[in-house]
């Protein structure tokens, strides 16, 4: 039970406290003739407040419970776009291939900044941070050997590119395929910080 | 002084090689960025080069563009910096990309 749920626990008890309270008075009121209208007034009061308070926590959890959400369906298109990818993974046309590596970029960018406005721990952004990641799938995704080493080891060459289709060799395919699998577990298991939090 | 890669060179850079396809990181470096960065030495002017508003970039691209400059051109690591300012709204951490590519190139140029 976290913080919020025991504070919304605490309440709940008084603002029942406050109702038992309004209930005794009410049948002791009947009888005891030392009942007053002060009585009433503060029974009632408590579980006024009680009440307001309880609503009050309730709201910030739905508003809480929201933004997870949020976060989890942004993390849903990451993962959706990773899947994706995998259409790439004996290579394709270059633009194509760039183009999706940034707008992987821009969605890891766009969930790590609503993290910092929606207050999330250290520990989320971290789980949410896809920084090493995206640039190592763009190394493992479109680098070829400089002008020199293409020369020199045209055929051993790992990613090749003709005509701006980039073409992949067996062992770097397979190594994008992993690397996207790391991607995607990672991505799942940021749900699942993002949705216990 | 300023370069727009999205305008001044192309909406879709290319491979790393003129060999290998158009708009390339070889011929943005030797037809726009090397001379830039040339004029901007000499005239103790900065450069800024804007990389937003383009469909994505290789690492290839990038690495023959930045760190071609040190490995194919001869220039050195502290003359690049003291003129050259990037810009990546789209994707910060490019810049990030870009200074591994120079210091690795820097790096294997004192080597040899």
């Amino acid at each position: 039970m976290n913080c919020r749920n025991l504070t919304f626990f605490v309440l709940a008890i008084l603002a029942s406290y406050g109702l038992l309270l309004v209930t005794l008075v009410l049948f002791l009121g009947i009888f005891d003739p030392a009942f007053t209208l002060g009585n009433l007034i503060q029974a009632a009061s408590t579980l006024g407040a009680g009440l307001l308070v309880a609503k009050y926590v309730q709201k910030e959890n739905q508003i809480q419970f929201n933004q997870k959400q949020l976060l989890v369906s942004q993390l849903q298109v990451m993962s959706e776009k990773l899947i994706e990818f995998h259409g790439f993974k004996s290579g394709g046309p270059l633009v194509e291939i760039a183009a999706a590596l940034k707008q992987l970029a821009m969605r890891a960018g766009a969930i790590s900044a609503a993290a910092d406005e929606l207050g999330f721990n250290a520990s989320i952004k971290n789980r949410i941070s896809f920084t090493e990641e995206l640039s190592e799938l763009r190394r493992i995704a479109t680098q070829t050997e400089s002008l020199k080493k293409m020369e020199a080891v045209v055929d051993e060459c790992p990613a090749v590119v003709r005509d701006g289709i980039l073409v992949l060799a067996s062992e770097r395919a397979s190594q994008l395929e992993s690397h996207l699998e790391k991607m995607q577990i990672k991505v799942f298991k940021a749900q699942i910080a993002v949705n216990a939090s | 002084m300023k370069i727009k890669v999205a305008t001044d060179f192309a909406a879709a850079p290319g491979p790393r090689a003129i060999v290998e396809g158009k708009n390339s990181g070889e011929l943005f470096r030797t037809e726009v960025l090397f001379p830039k960065i040339v004029q901007a030495l000499n005239t103790n002017d900065k450069l800024e080069v804007d990389l937003d508003g383009t469909a994505g970039y290789g690492t290839s691209f990038l690495e023959e563009s930045f760190g071609g400059l040190i490995r194919e051109n001869g220039l050195n690591l502290t003359q690049i910096r003291s003129v050259l300012k990037l810009i990546s709204r789209d994707e910060p951490d490019l810049l990030d990309e870009i200074s591994e590519y120079m210091t690795e190139a820097q790096e294997e140029a004192s080597r040899k």
